[in-house]
């Protein structure tokens, strides 16, 4: 080619890649579409439905033939789309939904999520009814509210607590689960069987089957900590580094678990098949154990680990309208319907998890005795505690997971892990409220 | 990021001998046209789906993007910030220690196999197809598989090293041995494509060069040496730079196998642009490391052709 061609000059080449990169940038930095309609309209028009519950194709059964079509009879002036996704990739979905500008109408999110999306203006204020919020435990509501508005409801929980293996301890004599602390560690410490060579063949405590963020902080309310106090870091105050510092003891120095003995991917349960005789588990390990080993489901006895300080780890799926939606009313009553009793019994039961409402205490999944964490998870949801409740929690939730691995693996003395997070969270709170 | 060469349009006009008269211009012009829609819907692919966004790349690294906030302009801010960034300078040098151990152990591995299989022997072709697997395997599906060898208790990797007596490490629960799990995972799932081009440069190889030098006494060492390896050097200078790039744009087995843990023991610079852009949402950041990540591609791009001679193969 001759390059002095008058149709196609280098200049005019890079002009134009210019003012197309320019435009991709445009459009990639989230442009708005049309206004929304009025919230309070006639519910009607196309929606879509990003959710990481649901899964596989029993889920998309289960959701598109037994729930929706009594939302859609309902309201016949909408239709919906279910974008299926799972916690692993929900990050990815929101992000390019957010990007292109064109995020889902009604978006099922984690706890956590909601102050840094509330206060970008990502999410509506949902219009609840007076009693549309009777049955949620307040707690739970703390994570779907920002400055007093409420922006997301709860659907289905992740709840993590104590669970005993009731054989296990009765063979070593005891006649309960630990009440505090200092005794479930000294449980762990007894509990703990190996063989001559040193090989681990029983972990007194399994602290290693849940993802290591959400068990600090399972430990760390238990000793009665914050993650965040007034928007400003709490988790080096003296009860987290004191929270830390028991959950490195206990792997290091008692050796109640090795490194590796198991891990959240794992595909068994030491707990399950008799390889722990105590862990700090999920509700929903008793799917797990009625495949694993059926016959121990009865055995598994949770409990609260520090009845002094009572708590459990309350995580979930919560729903939310997308403040771009063109079509809020429709996306309101849609969201207020995931919401609804029917949706978070089925949603929970498909994953063995707990319902949001505490009137579901009652129904036949919750009242069997196969699903006695659930029914513990269920009734113990005011003291559930959860994850975020700052707007820069998300670039953090990496590092605290980091931050336990530096310590427990003992790389770096847990007072020190934790205040080099500290100043990484303040960073992260001080470049959130600039940008 | 990748680079993908577009081939000029074919200059006809120049190649023709004949004077330029107004009808032949004209012809010119129309062949050039010609040549130019040929060429077009290429062109169009690659400026949308590749100049674009690696414009958009440079564009919004100078921003603080990250989805969540409004777009402002930052300068060089972002990579002041990377480069300040800890675990952003560790995973540099966790890139280069894994494309360090990875990139000659496995060169050196796949020479010595395809001079193997490039022998008289039974079952050869099922050799090569079983060394060649890995390449074309998912590598989420191996990585899932060596995430199991791995399992420090029931992990094929610790029964065999059981069974010679010794105790294993947990490895990549382990921060120490973490990095050295994923470096040989990363070597045994390179070996296959290495091979075959070993493979494919060994049997260019005149047998003439063989006879000559058995005839003078060689020795089969001798022939390796003074034959084989030094017919060998142009392969090995691809496949070097090749697989040194594709070392630096190791993601999946990180992804699946570790997650850049424990304690960031494994993450590398690819991992990291997708740590920053999907989970902390800081689009911006993530943009200014996949700049520095494509410096790093770019310089060994121009390495490459630079000792490989670039397009002037004639």
């Amino acid at each position: 080619m001759n390059a002095r061609s008058p149709g196609l000059t280098r200049r005019r080449l890079l002009a134009g890649g210019a003012t197309a990169a320019g435009l991709a940038a445009l459009t990639a930095c989230g442009a708005r579409l049309d206004e929304p309609e009025a919230v309070n309209g006639p519910p009607e028009g196309p929606l879509t439905l990003l959710t990481p519950i649901f899964p596989g194709a029993d889920g998309k059964a289960l959701l598109e033939k037994q729930l929706l079509p009594t939302f859609l009879t309902q309201y016949p002036k909408v239709s919906v789309t279910v974008d299926y996704t799972t916690y692993d990739y929900l990050n990815q979905k929101i992000t390019t939904g957010l990007t292109t500008g064109i995020p889902a109408d009604v978006i099922m999110l984690g706890v956590g999520w909601v102050e840094p999306f509330a206060s970008r203006q990502i999410l509506s204020e949902l219009q609840v009814p007076a009693d549309g919020l009777v049955g949620y435990s307040e707690s739970l509501l703390r994570s779907c509210r920002l400055g007093g508005k409420l922006f997301a409801l709860p659907v289905v929980l992740d709840t993590r607590f104590g669970i005993a293996r009731r054989d296990i301890l009765a063979q070593a004599g005891y006649s309960r689960p630990p009440t505090s602390m200092a005794e479930l560690r000294d449980y762990a410490i007894r509990l703990t069987q190996r063989d001559a060579g040193g090989k681990l063949l029983r972990a007194g405590l399994d602290v290693q089957s849940l993802d290591p963020r959400q068990l600090f902080e399972t430990i760390l309310f238990a000793f009665g900590g914050d993650l965040f106090r007034d928007g400003k870091p709490a988790f080096n105050d003296p009860t987290g580094v004191a929270a830390l510092q028991w959950l490195t003891d206990l792997q290091l120095k008692d050796k109640v678990i090795d490194q590796g003995f198991s891990s959240p991917k794992a595909t068994t349960l030491p707990i399950a098949d008799g390889r722990a005789a105590l862990a700090v588990g999920h509700n929903n390990w008793w799917v797990t154990t009625s495949k694993q080993r059926p016959e121990v489901l009865g055995q598994l006895q949770p409990f609260l680990l520090n009845p002094a300080k009572p708590s459990i780890f309350a995580g979930g799926t919560l729903v939310s309208v997308s403040a771009a939606s063109r079509h809020q009313s429709a996306a309101q009553a849609l969201a207020r319907f995931m919401a609804s009793p029917d949706v978070s019994l089925a949603g929970a039961a498909q994953k063995g998890n707990v319902p949001a409402l505490t009137q579901l205490e009652q129904s036949a999944y919750v009242r069997d005795p196969k699903h006695a964490l659930v029914r513990f998870g269920l009734e113990n949801l005011r003291y559930g505690r959860g994850e975020g409740g700052i707007p820069a929690w998300l670039p953090l939730r990496d590092e605290l997971l980091a931050t336990v691995q530096l310590a427990t693996t003992g790389r770096q003395d847990p007072k020190a892990a934790l205040d080099a997070l500290a100043v990484t969270a303040n960073t992260a709170i001080a470049d959130f409220g600039t940008s | 990021m990748t680079t993908v060469d577009v081939p000029p349009p074919v200059e006809v006009a120049r190649a023709a001998s004949t004077p330029p008269t107004s009808r032949g211009r004209s012809a010119s012009s129309r062949e050039r046209r010609t040549a130019w829609l040929m060429v077009a819907p290429a062109g169009l692919h690659a400026l949308y789906w590749i100049a674009l966004p690696v414009l958009a790349t440079f564009v919004l690294s100078a921003t603080n993007y990250s989805v969540l906030a409004p777009l402002r302009f930052v300068g060089l801010g972002n990579y002041v910030k990377s480069f300040e960034d800890p675990i952003f300078r560790i995973s540099i040098w966790h890139t280069v220690v894994y494309t360090f151990f990875t990139v000659p152990v496995s060169m050196a591995l796949a020479v010595f196999l395809a001079v193997l299989l490039n022998q008289q022997i039974r079952a050869r072709a099922w050799y090569r197809a079983a060394i060649f697997l890995p390449q074309v395997t998912a590598t989420v599906a191996v990585a899932t598989v060596w995430y199991q060898i791995y399992d420090p208790y029931s992990g094929l990797a610790n029964k065999l090293l059981g069974f010679l007596g010794i105790t294993g490490p947990t490895w990549i629960f382990d921060p120490s041995y973490a990095l050295p799990a994923v470096i040989v995972m990363g070597i045994w799932q390179g070996i296959g494509i290495k091979m075959i081009i070993y493979l494919a440069a060994l049997q260019s190889i005149p047998e003439e060069f063989y006879e000559a030098a058995e005839l003078d006494g060689a020795n089969a060492w001798q022939r390796f040496r003074k034959i084989t390896l030094p017919m060998l050097r142009p392969a090995t200078l691809f496949v070097g730079v090749v697989s040194i790039i594709s070392a630096f744009q190791a993601f999946d087995q990180i992804y699946v196998l570790t997650r850049g843990g424990p304690a960031h023991a494994t993450t590398m610079m690819t991992y990291e642009v997708y740590r920053n852009a999907f989970e902390t949402f800081q689009m911006g950041l993530a943009c200014a490391k996949s700049v520095v990540l494509f410096v790093f591609l770019f310089g060994l791009t121009l390495l490459n052709r630079a000792l490989t001679g670039g397009d002037d193969d004639d």
